[in-house]
Formats: structure tokens, sequence, C-alpha cells
């Protein structure tokens, strides 16, 4: 009996299955965050521009100096988002809708509590830190640049021309300084507090304190709170998040959820196929070899059989032969009895 | 209702416009003492009101007569009937959320740029728990009959006069302060503090509404002298505000910040385009030479 292609295949259909966990959403435990972690709420409402924030981010990170000075406002006349050498940028809305003078929106880094630039790191050179930030390892960094395609933000940028040493570059939250117990560069010169740094949880609180104090003030949520599984860094706005380019289109699953189900088969693809092959393989083989014994077991039974009808015929010929043997004999003694006995009877 | 829903625009350029309207004459009186209908189970003082001022301040009865011209309390009552919808006669008068109560439409009133300065950094939808007396101010209900009828204004419910008139003399308001907290990187700020108060003043010396809520006391003054007593030396405002993000004090701004949001906001609010450098207000400070 021999293996066929079809049996092979429904065997590897039924292992797989078997393999397969029922409910992989179960499986995904959703993380909420360090205890204590910091961030940091924007409140556009109070913002106004000033571009003190990217001033101190590129002065604490000795970032180049810019192609326009931070004074010059006349930046803001078009979008910008941070790039290799830029970890924050603040844009202008005109949104006359909602406000009669411009919205101003701080960009960065939103230091998701599931981060998908680590989760997309196969080198593991992102860390999300205990204190919130999420932090990049350049020493461990192979330059694959998934985490740029990863980030549902469009926030880390890569060093396109530094041809040594090419490093990703985004807001680390000033995480350097506030192990050290600083503020972060961009909240310590913010002059209107638009920027508050404090612990998570007390910002969502701080956040729902103003929405209630000043109702038609705000839109009533905090962006961030839930968003990609919750960030560090929140908002509220006056204005719909939209008008401010803020993605609302992201839902509240963080990034490795999303990815975890297919990426959690991989273990089981490395793990488990050489065994499911290999149990096919010597399965295979035992299946062949049964086949086998059985075919030897038949061959050695019908020798048997014909060596034996061989025996039985020859020993009966040689048995006949015997017989006949005997017989001749036997006539040939009561033939010469017979002569014998007449002969005597002469003589007398 | 609207001159559009009958008149097109060019029939409205064709209407000559009446410069000094008459009164609609309806037999409505000048100024009434609002109370409830019951008087009986009404504690709570009756209010003078100056009904004439508010026809001069609104375009149709309308505006506070939603249904019909009937007296409020004709359907709010003090526990609320089914003629009044269940709205109470409290929440017809102080509903925050309604352009028809009193509260409501005041609360509107402080988005006007010569309000908002001080008012848009107030809560919202908060009247004052000390101002209740501010508009209660008539007889209780149970004397009312000994004066209905026989007041010839309500001055005489009004125990303070209410104008907003600052009771200091201007020499004894600040001329100017000087902040500097951040000397170390500009000249200190030199604040015209006095000129503020005046141009405030001017603002709201024409309006009625605010000379008659700010009161005679300087209550202008707690538009940034804020939660502390009125007075000629109000707390500094390092008092209160230090460093930032305090823990135990989620929500009060620190210093810097106090500072920024409270003059921005003000000139924000009031449509103030100046300052729009840092250099507006904080002098560059000259670079020293070395040696």
């Amino acid at each position: 009996m021999s293996t066929s292609r079809r049996k092979f295949l429904g065997w590897m259909a039924a292992g797989a299955s078997a393999a397969l966990p029922t409910d992989l959403t179960a499986q995904h435990n959703h993380f909420t965050g360090y205890p204590d972690s910091y961030g940091v709420l924007h409140d556009t409402t109070l913002c106004i521009g000033c571009r003190s924030c990217e001033a101190a981010c590129n002065e604490v990170n000795s970032l180049p100096e810019p192609d326009v000075p931070f004074d010059d406002d006349t930046v803001l006349a078009h979008k910008r988002r941070p790039d290799a050498g830029t970890f924050t940028v603040v844009n202008k809305y005109d949104i006359e809708a909602y406000s009669q003078t411009p919205v101003f929106r701080k960009t960065q880094c939103n230091h998701c509590l599931e981060p998908a630039c680590a989760s997309a790191c196969f080198v593991g050179a992102f860390t999300k830190t205990a204190e919130g930030a999420v932090i990049y390892d350049s020493s461990l960094c192979v330059g694959c640049r998934y985490c740029i395609i990863a980030c549902p933000f469009n926030i880390p940028a890569y060093e396109y021309d530094e041809p040594i040493e090419p490093r990703v570059m985004k807001c680390h939250m000033c995480h350097f300084r506030i192990v050290e117990g600083k503020l972060p560069g961009c909240v310590e010169a913010c002059p209107m507090e638009a920027l508050t740094f404090g612990k998570r949880d007390d910002l969502i609180a701080i956040a729902r304190e103003r929405i209630r104090k000043y109702p038609s003030r705000y839109i009533d949520h905090v962006y961030g709170e839930y968003e990609m599984g919750g960030t560090n860094w929140l908002y509220i706005t006056g204005a719909p998040f939209e008008e401010v380019d803020m993605r609302t289109d992201l839902g509240v699953d963080p990034a490795p959820k999303m990815t975890s189900g297919a990426l959690g088969m991989v273990p089981m693809v490395i793990g488990v196929w050489p065994v499911l092959l290999g149990g096919a393989f010597l399965m295979h083989r035992h299946l062949d070899r049964l086949a086998e014994q059985e075919k030897n077991e038949a061959v050695a039974e019908a020798v048997g059989r014909a060596q034996a009808e061989a025996e039985e015929k020859a020993k009966r010929a040689s048995e006949r032969a015997q017989q006949e043997k005997e017989q001749a004999v036997e006539k040939a003694l009561k033939k010469a009895r017979e002569e014998a006995s007449k002969g005597g009877q002469v003589e007398d | 209702m609207n001159c559009a829903g009958c008149h097109d625009a060019e029939q409205q350029r064709q209407i000559e416009v009446v410069e000094d309207p008459p009164r609609y004459e309806r037999n409505q009186p000048d100024f009434t003492l609002l109370r409830a209908n019951n008087l009986d189970s009404s504690r709570v003082s009756t209010v003078p009101f100056p009904h004439r001022e508010h026809e001069d301040n609104n375009t149709t009865c309308r505006i506070c007569h939603h249904r019909d011209m009937a007296p409020c309390t004709e359907c709010h009552t003090l526990t609320g009937s089914t003629d009044g919808e269940g709205v109470s006669l409290q929440r017809a008068m102080h509903a925050m959320d309604s352009d028809r109560s009193c509260i409501g439409c005041h609360d509107h009133q402080k988005a006007d740029t010569a309000c908002a300065g001080c008012h848009a950094l107030m809560e919202q939808g908060k009247p004052s728990e000390h101002g209740c007396v501010t508009c209660h101010s008539g007889p209780p209900p149970r004397t009312i009959e000994a004066v209905e009828d026989r007041y010839t204004s309500l001055d005489q419910f009004r125990p303070i006069s209410r104008n907003t008139r600052l009771s200091f003399a201007a020499s004894d308001i600040p001329d100017s302060v000087t902040v500097g907290i951040l000397s170390d990187k500009y000249e200190p700020v030199v604040f015209p503090h006095r000129q503020i108060v005046q141009r405030l003043m001017e603002y709201i010396s024409d309006s009625r509404i605010a000379t008659f809520f700010h009161g005679h006391e300087d209550v202008v003054c707690q538009g940034c002298h804020h939660h502390s007593p009125i007075g000629l030396e109000p707390p500094l405002c390092e008092s209160c505000h230090g460093e930032p993000f305090n823990e135990s004090e989620p929500f009060k701004p620190g210093l810097f910040g106090a500072y920024h949001r409270q003059c921005l906001g003000c000139h924000q609010s009031m449509h103030i385009d100046e300052p729009s450098t840092c250099e507006g207000c904080h002098a560059e400070k000259p670079v020293q030479e070395s040696g």
C-alpha cells in the first residue's frame, strides 16, 4: 500500500486545524500602560503657535540648526511634519467654523502604549519604557525601516543623508531628562502650559475637568485615551480632530493586536512544521514498510506451499516407486518359490 | 421667525428702517416683582424685574414669552406642571442651557468681546453661588401684598446702588507692575496695570447688564485677581502659582503658564492682536560683553 498525494494533503490539513488556536483575539491581553507612566497633554485651545517647543526640542536634543529660525512664524504657512532633524513641529490651521483665531497643533511621537514601531522591529531596537516613552537604540537597528511603515502617525524619520550609520529619528519624550527628574524640553519651554506633563491617569483627569469646565470650548473627547490602544501623548481640541490633521479612522485596537494573529503563527510554522512533516514522513515510511512486510510474507508463504507440494509429490512418487519395487521383489520371490516347489516334487 | 420669512432681500431694502421703534403697547408693566404664583409655598425673595429694559434689549417678546404672552408663572409652577412641560419655575429662570431663562440668556452675553476677556477664563455654566441676592432682592413672598402696587420704581428694592464704578481712587490703583520671572532671558516686563483697568472699565461702562451685575464693588479687579478677596492689596500671583505640574494641585497652572494664559487669553478673547511676538511684552536683553 502506498500514500497518495490526496491523502498526504488531507493529513496536513487535519494537523494544521488541530494546531490552530480556536480564538486568536482571546489570546491578546490589551496592555493598558505601565502604572504611573508619564505623558503629555496637548491642549490646542491654549497653543499660540510660538514654536518655543520646537526651539527647546532642537536645543536639548542637539539637533541640526533649522533653515528658518524658530522665531520666524512664516513657516506656519505650510504644513510640516517631523523629519530626521526635527522631532516636533507645530502646524497652523485656519478653521473659521470653530475658531476665530487660528488653531495650532504640535506633532511628535505619541508614545503608544503598545507601539506599532516596536512590534514591527524584529531586532528590538524600540523599547516602551516604564516611564511611558518609546525609545530607540541605534546600536541594534539594522535599517530595515519597518518602523516607519508601521507607525500609524507617520512619525519615525530616517537619516537618508547619513551614509555611514543612518538612524531612525523620532521624539523620545526626552526620556533621558525624565529619568533625571526634569521636564521634556518642549513642555518646559511652553509659555502657555499648552503642554501639561504628568502621569497619564492624571492627564486624563485634567483633560476631562477642562472639558467639563469649558464645554463650549472643547470637543468632548480626549484623543489618545483609546486611539490605537491608547497613547501617552494626549490631545484636546476645540475643532474636530480631523480638522487638525489627526486621524480618526484608527480605531481603538493597538497595532500589535492586528498582527499578533498572523505573527502568532510564526512559532507554529517554525516549531510545528518539522514535527508535522517528520511525522507524515515516518507514517508514510511505516505504511510502506508494512506493505513490504505483507508482500514478503505472501511470497514466503507461496514459496513454502510450492515446496511442500513438490516434496509431497516427490514423496508420493518415491513411495510409489518403493511400493512397485517391493511388489516386483515380492512377485519375483513368489515366482522363484513356485518354481522351487515344482522342481522338488520331481526329484522326490 | 425672521424678516426674510415674508420679505425677500429686495423688498427688505425698500422698507424704511425705523431708527427709534415705538414700544409695543400691550398693557405690560414697566417693572414688576417676579414671584411664584403660589405665595404660600414660595420662600425665596421676589425678583425686581425691569420689564421695559428687557424690551429695549430684545427684538421680540418671543425671546422670553416663547409660547404665548402669559406670565411665566402661569405654566412654570414651583414644582412644574403639565402646561409647563414639567419645567419648574426654578428651572425656567435658571437653566444655563436655555436662551429663554434669565441666567441662560445673561450667560450668553458674556461672550461679547468687551466681556470675554475676563469671562472666557471663568468656568462656564456655573452661576455665582453668592450672587442669588443680586436678583432676589425684592420683598419676601409673604409680605408682597403689603407693597403690591405701592412702589414707583425698583430702586427701593435694590439696596446697593448698582453702578459699576471703582471705589478706589485712580491713584490707589498701581500704575504699573513689574514682572521679572523671565529676567534671565529678557528685560523685566513693565505691565501697564492702571491703563488696563481703566480700559476694561471703559468697555463696560455703557453696558447696563455689566454695570448692574458687577455691582458697585470692585468686582472687575477679580477678572484677574481671582479666587481671593477684593481689596487694595490682593495676594500676589506667586502666592498660589508656583512650579508647574504639581501632582497635588493638578488643575492649577504654574506661574509661568498662569501669566501667559491670563494675559494672552484675555487678549485673544477680546480680539486684541498685539503683541504678536515675545518681544511685544518682553524687551530683549542687551547682550552683555564678556570680559
